[in-house]
């Protein structure tokens, strides 16, 4: 029946929908900063009747599989790990497990078979390059003796990038604002295309609704949103200056 | 990292608390896994395209709170789903307090974040036709038809019983149905 064909067509497609890495990679980059105490201003999620993972488990038809998964997921994050040990060499990699984290961008290098990314041409710039799909030679025997002068891994520029936009973070919220631009400065100065720029560039918004610097905060909010859409920032620049002249603008008069 | 992660190391809720190395890399590796299937049950649950991002984001803020208590034979997969459910609950109420549609009242020139979803002419069909079906019944069709989940599974995420999984089940098939059949004779685009 065409009713049929057309409904298992559009379930179909539906199964196969898929975001684009670029997307989830800034997902990613912006876990890698320490939430804001009130995130968005928007009220805490209510998981008061979150099923506990316990109980899932009991429910689940397909235990075994579950825990396979679960168990390919930490295998997936000890060989992430290893991985990036290898390439990074013995000299860095941490001994035990409270050494600072590995923050390879997980997106760039799938483990799942079908998620055909082999590289996603990064629109941030050099921080995101992946240490294990490099195409350097892959250096699995440990060379300790000589090495060329270590260049800043991209771990290490993400952990500097994200001690620096924390340090924004929490200056602003003690509402030591020269502070926070200090950061924010540096921050732009040392990673200008960094993994955390946009969120550099809405701190920054925030911080200069914050010294009463109302029209430069506009025109960098107008910039981070035509640059990535408005979805991503708009609702944290909800309680910001700029949000109510940045909305009326972009809401077309005839909008519902 | 050991194999008896995550261990416990901070206190239960610091929500600008750093997140421990451990804990992190697990989420790591569960965003690899994951995030796709996650984007996806999002946005057919009704978060408008252009916050599909920020839900996701949400989803993984409350991955990282919660995982330290998270024991390895449970249902990684089903625990997901449950908290998706509830961040795509509260983003269709913030939608429906807000009274305006965040996607529509943003002329942007940049593209939405996942315009592949917006292009796919299937996609975006289904997702109207999804809107006119009564939550709770969505909510079902969506994590078995698209996700795939089965019932008891679905049971789980949503906090129902059985039975009335799939009661609700048979009535969303058949409002579906409805509203496709509804769709197609109005001169609607279905593929």
């Amino acid at each position: 029946m065409n009713q049929r064909r057309d409904i298992e067509h559009l379930l179909t497609q539906a199964r196969r929908a898929a975001p684009g890495d670029e997307a989830l990679q800034r997902v990613w980059s912006r876990l890698q900063v320490p939430p804001p105490t009130d995130p968005d201003g928007g009220s805490e999620l209510d998981l008061s009747d979150l099923p506990a993972p316990d109980a899932a488990a009991a429910a689940s038809l397909g235990k075994a599989l579950v825990v396979g998964a679960i168990k390919a997921v930490v295998a997936a994050a000890v060989v992430t790990g290893a991985v990036v040990a290898v390439s990074r060499g013995p000299a860095t990699e941490p001994t035990s497990p409270g050494e600072p984290p590995r923050e390879d961008p997980p997106i760039a290098a799938p483990a799942e078979p079908p998620a055909p990314t082999p590289q996603p041409a990064s629109p941030e710039g050099p921080q995101q390059a992946e240490p294990e799909a490099r195409p350097a030679p892959p250096r699995t025997t440990p060379r300790p003796p000589r090495r060329e002068p270590p260049p800043a891994s991209p771990d290490a520029d993400l952990a500097a990038e994200r001690a620096l936009i924390a340090s924004a973070q929490a200056a602003h919220q003690r509402k030591d604002l020269s502070a926070a631009r200090a950061h924010l400065d540096e921050h732009a100065r040392r990673f200008p295309r960094g993994l955390l720029a946009d969120e550099r560039e809405l701190l920054r918004v925030l911080t200069l609704c914050d010294a009463g610097e109302t029209a430069q905060a506009e025109s960098i909010a107008r910039a981070l949103v035509a640059k990535r859409g408005a979805g991503l920032f708009l609702p944290r620049l909800q309680a910001s200056c700029v949000y109510e002249r940045l909305v009326p603008v972009q809401r077309p008069s005839g909008s519902r | 990292m050991p194999p008896g992660v995550p261990a416990p190391p901070r206190p239960p809720t610091l929500p600008a608390t750093p997140v421990a190395a451990d804990t992190r890399d697990t989420v790591a590796a569960i965003y690899r896994a994951h995030a796709r299937e996650l984007w996806r049950v999002l946005g057919r649950l009704g978060v408008p395209p252009a916050a599909v991002e920020d839900a996701l984001h949400d989803l993984f803020i409350v991955v990282q709170r919660k995982l330290p208590g998270f024991e390895h034979r449970a249902a990684l997969r089903t625990w997901l789903y449950a908290i998706a459910v509830r961040i795509a609950r509260r983003y269709r109420e913030r939608l429906r307090r807000d009274a305006h549609d965040p996607e529509q009242d943003v002329v942007s020139p940049a593209r939405p974040p996942d315009r592949a979803l917006l292009d796919a002419e299937a996609v975006r069909v289904l997702d109207e036709l999804l809107s006119r079906l009564p939550e709770a019944k969505r909510e079902v069709f969506v994590l078995h038809e698209v996700e795939e989940l089965s019932a008891p599974q679905i049971a789980t995420i949503l906090g129902i019983n059985l039975n009335t999984v799939y009661s609700r089940l048979r009535e969303a098939r058949k409002a579906f149905v409805r509203e496709h059949s509804r769709h197609r004779f109005l001169g609607g685009d279905a593929p």
